[in-house]
């Protein structure tokens, strides 16, 4: 069974997780990554798409090339059509359709960079099992990282304020229990980060 | 330390403060959601506005009951400074002009 996170004498934070939950966040978080980097991502690094080799003079557009190395599309990006990326991803005016993909397109790069970074520091600092030891940097990331799985799978699970009736309505060998069990462990975990963090604990 | 007195001077009253938008603020607006954690969301916003507890947790309440809480105003740039910050903890949140 994993301890729960909480501040230790030296300031730290540690927590203690069996190889089987390592396990797990590791692949929750692979996944998350996977989804983060895929689609329109490739766009982001510069490589031509598809479309621009059919039309030879988007690529040599100065402006599209500029764009593309500091890391701005130039082509207009809505939202993302996966409803978890749309949660992870989400439009920054809801009034104002044309600010919105303005916004995303000034913001969106950066927000899965930020986002795949954090990932990156809890995939270094997760052993495979035993006490694990933060500092309050890298605490930060794993709290947001937490939070970040625990969207994914809550938008997957449809999850609503009273989804503990849901989860408890489901037959003994429904697959979702498992989900719904991981999406708990993952709530105990982050809400245990969260009150060390605040010094709540 | 000097102490300059002057007359107040008569400075023309801007009538057209309204039609330049100068009253109305841009605002950050946080909305509810079911996943995001009350004690998540109270710390976020001590930690990235520098709310005090019983602010932030007010602020919390009023999104969790509410459905939404105007959580910071100001420029439009200085907004959506606050909306990608919002972003990046997994809030949704949106920017727009006071109404």
């Amino acid at each position: 069974m994993s301890t729960a996170f909480h501040r230790v004498r030296d300031g730290s934070i540690r927590a203690s997780f069996e190889a089987v939950e390592a396990g797990v966040l590791t692949n929750l978080i692979s996944q998350l990554a996977t989804l983060l980097q895929d689609e329109r991502s490739g766009a982001f690094e510069g490589m031509p798409s598809p479309d621009a080799v059919d039309e030879p003079l988007t690529r040599h557009d100065p402006a599209a090339d500029l764009a593309a190395a500091v890391g701005l599309s130039s082509e207009p990006i809505s939202t993302p059509t996966d409803p978890v990326l749309a949660r992870l991803l989400p439009d920054g005016y809801t009034d104002d359709p044309e600010a919105a993909v303005e916004f995303r397109r000034y913001t969106e790069y950066d927000l899965r960079m930020a986002k795949l970074s954090a990932a990156a520091i809890v995939l270094d600092t997760l052993e495979s099992g035993g006490t694990l030891t933060l500092d309050e940097a890298q605490a930060h990331e794993w709290m947001r990282v937490l939070n970040d799985l625990r969207l994914a799978i809550g938008t997957r699970l449809d999850i609503t304020e009273d989804y503990e009736a849901v989860a408890d309505s489901l037959p003994e060998d429904d697959p979702l229990r498992g989900l719904y069990a991981v999406y708990e462990w993952l709530t105990w975990m982050q809400d245990s980060l969260v009150s060390a963090l605040a010094g709540d604990r | 330390m000097v102490i300059v007195s002057v007359a107040p001077v008569e400075l023309e009253r801007p009538e057209a403060e309204e039609d330049l938008g100068l009253a109305r603020p841009w605002i950050t607006i946080v909305w509810n959601d079911p996943i995001n954690l009350m004690s998540y969301v109270t710390y976020v916003f001590q930690k990235h506005f520098g709310y005090s507890k019983e602010k932030a947790t007010k602020l919390m309440l009023d999104v969790h009951h509410k459905g939404k809480a105007v959580v910071s105003n100001g420029s439009r740039e200085e907004m959506e400074r606050d909306v990608s910050a919002m972003h990046g903890y997994g809030l949704w949140a949106t920017l727009q002009q006071d109404s």
